[in-house]
């Protein structure tokens, strides 16, 4: 970074500022920001009042007896043109807490007191599995989600980020539909590194399902909701291992069940943040998302209503093309009547014209199987078959002599094996026979070099 | 020594580390001149009680930082004034690495700045920035990655 010390030293504030700094008067009383925000803050603490009047003065300052505002840790932060509303949620009184966290948006500054979860003896040293392997119910239909539909789920990037404290963790998920449309459940994977992940899943009506059983859970009421939890701590040795901690959390909330499992290598941190999600549940569950059936055809970007059948008809003239092709594909997995497909590489049911994450077909719409050499990849793509050795594309012309497939506009050459000497050359080309005598065939023999070649070449050497 | 001269003295120690600090986050000339300006009169309105020239460099970018964050939370356009159209870098390495400072997302500046400019370990920046030192350590080797290329040339000079 020795170019951006350079850069930043030759940074310096203009003589401009320096002055405006130096004339600088101490304000007499707090201005105009209190006042910019005060009808706001005003509207924001009277509806938090109707909800804690019953809450003495002592009782409020009891749960916020970890944070103040004019410590000087805190100091300067975020004031004075920031409304401290508190507190920014309600807990029963006598409620154990682990202090809490500030939100501030739109010049309102919240405080969230975080509640205090008792895993009891954290005898359990069993790996959690929250949901990898679900069965989703017969006719379900299941597919991932996106990053934006995992923040919406949560309740937006805001909520991933300044409530479930989520900053970092790489996310993934899918979501699952009946039949009718109606959402099953959801599951969320996210993970900074291999030691610090966690599982997190809501079902419809139930909890979501687990494998495990773990002994010495605890259930205990937070916030109005029955959560049962657990844990287990593991602390390096000298033989090895990490200081890890694991804590997870079940609950229903308004219909809906949810498991949590997180595993980092700081236990408090790991607490809090099963809280942070346990708060934020019981004050504003979830946004299940929603999906009517229908989907966007990745070709023509029409959006079919569910149950309608969508096709496109062979434009093509001449040379056949994949859309040629397509009758002859594998289409046992697709259902036009109820517009889902089945990966042939994975097995797994998504809409029609959505994106589908497979490793084989590598996320994308729409996949083929290529003839040839079996590998499935997607639909408008290169494709580097290791039979043909040429990529694949929409504009694929196929040789009706060889019925090798090539890219339009590209010069098509047949592949030949030589009958002699067995080696494999393209057509075209020059073809040496270089286990005989070295002696180069050339092109113009190319389709009839075996017999040429035997007369031509042998016949001189007898 | 009276409020005045205090301020004085205050402005002229630290203004510049607290324009270069606002002006990595920001990367706009008039936001960083505002939020420093901020800075100060916060000074004017707190009067903290601070222990030595460290606690007061601190108090001073945190609430920069902080400053910056609003800024950030309610920018509604891009930065008016290019920085480097300000600040023309020495060199066009040295305008890469910059470019690319630039590119990343505001915390990761934030991180990377503090930590390479002003020489702060990750727990003092996670103070300063109201982060978890995991989160600034994290936001620094996201940067370092998205920095690669231009960090091993760096070196390799």
């Amino acid at each position: 970074m020795r170019r951006y010390k350079t850069f930043m030293d030759g940074v310096r504030v203009s003589d401009t500022l320096d002055r405006r700094l130096k004339e600088l008067k101490e304000p007499g009383k707090r201005p105009v920001p209190w006042a910019k925000y005060g009808s706001m803050a005003a509207a924001l603490l009277l509806v938090v009042g109707l909800g804690t009047w019953w809450l003495s003065r002592e009782e409020v300052y009891d749960h916020l007896v970890d944070y103040d505002p004019a410590a000087p840790e805190n100091a300067g932060v975020g004031e004075p043109d920031i409304a401290i509303v508190e507190p920014g949620d309600v807990t029963e009184a006598g409620e154990k807490t682990i202090g809490g966290y500030e939100v501030v948006s739109g010049g309102i500054a919240a405080y969230y007191i975080l509640p205090y979860i008792d895993y009891g003896g954290m005898k359990s040293s069993a790996a959690g599995q929250v949901a990898a392997d679900w069965d989703i119910p017969s006719g379900a239909v299941k597919r991932d989600l996106t990053r934006e539909e995992i923040a919406a789920l949560l309740g937006g990037e805001d909520a991933l980020s300044t409530h479930l404290d989520w900053d970092g963790y790489e996310l993934s998920g899918w979501a699952a539909w009946y039949e009718d449309g109606s959402f099953w459940g959801a599951y969320i994977y996210g993970a900074v590194g291999p030691l610090d992940h966690f599982e997190f899943a809501v079902t419809a009506n139930q909890l979501p399902p687990t494998c495990f059983d773990y002994p010495g859970s605890v259930t205990q009421e937070i916030r109005g909701l029955t959560v049962t939890a657990n844990g287990f701590d593991s602390v390096a040795t000298p033989q090895g291992g990490v200081d890890g901690s694991d804590r997870r959390v079940s609950f229903m909330k308004d219909g809906y069940g949810y498991r949590f499992e997180l595993t980092g290598t700081s236990k408090a941190v790991t607490e809090e943040r099963v809280s942070r999600l346990v708060c934020r549940i019981a004050g504003q569950g979830v946004t299940c998302p929603d999906w009517d059936g229908s989907y966007t055809c990745a070709n023509c970007g029409q959006t079919v209503p569910a149950g309608t059948k969508h096709s496109h008809p062979h434009v093509g003239v001449g040379e056949p093309n994949w859309n040629d092709s397509a009758p002859d594909q594998d289409t046992s997995g697709y259902d036009p009547n109820g517009a889902i497909e089945t990966c042939p590489g994975c097995g797994a049911s998504y809409p029609a014209g959505t994106e589908h994450d497979c490793a084989m077909c590598d996320g994308y719409p729409l996949p083929h199987t290529c003839e040839r050499c079996g590998a499935v990849y997607p639909e408008g793509t290169a494709h580097d078959c290791q039979l043909c050795g040429y990529p694949l594309a929409p504009d694929t012309r196929t040789c009706p002599d060889c019925g090798v497939s090539y890219p339009a506009g590209e010069t098509h050459y047949h592949v030949h094996t030589c009958g002699i000497c067995g080696e494999t050359y393209v057509g075209g080309t020059a073809h040496t026979h270089s286990s005989i005598c070295g002696e180069t065939l050339t092109p113009e023999v190319e389709h009839s070099h075996q017999q040429h070649h035997q007369e031509e070449h042998h016949g001189s050497h007898h | 020594m009276n409020r005045s001269n205090r301020l004085e003295e205050l402005i002229d120690k630290h203004e510049h580390a607290l324009f270069r600090a606002a002006l990595a986050i920001l990367g706009d000339v008039q936001e960083a001149e505002d939020a420093v300006q901020d800075t100060f009169l916060r000074y004017l309105e707190k009067r903290p009680q601070l222990r030595d020239g460290e606690h007061e460099k601190a108090w001073l970018l945190k609430v920069t930082a902080n400053r910056c964050k609003s800024v950030l939370r309610l920018r509604r356009r891009h930065p008016a004034v290019e920085l480097l159209d300000v600040y023309p870098a020495p060199d066009d390495g040295c305008r890469e690495l910059v470019e690319a400072i630039l590119t990343l997302p505001a915390n990761q500046r934030a991180a990377v700045h503090l930590h390479y400019y002003e020489g702060y370990t990750s727990e003092e920046i996670g103070a300063i920035l109201g982060q978890r030192p995991g989160t600034v350590r994290s936001h620094l080797s996201r940067a370092r990655d998205a920095l690669r290329r231009y960090l091993l040339e760096d070196e390799g000079e």
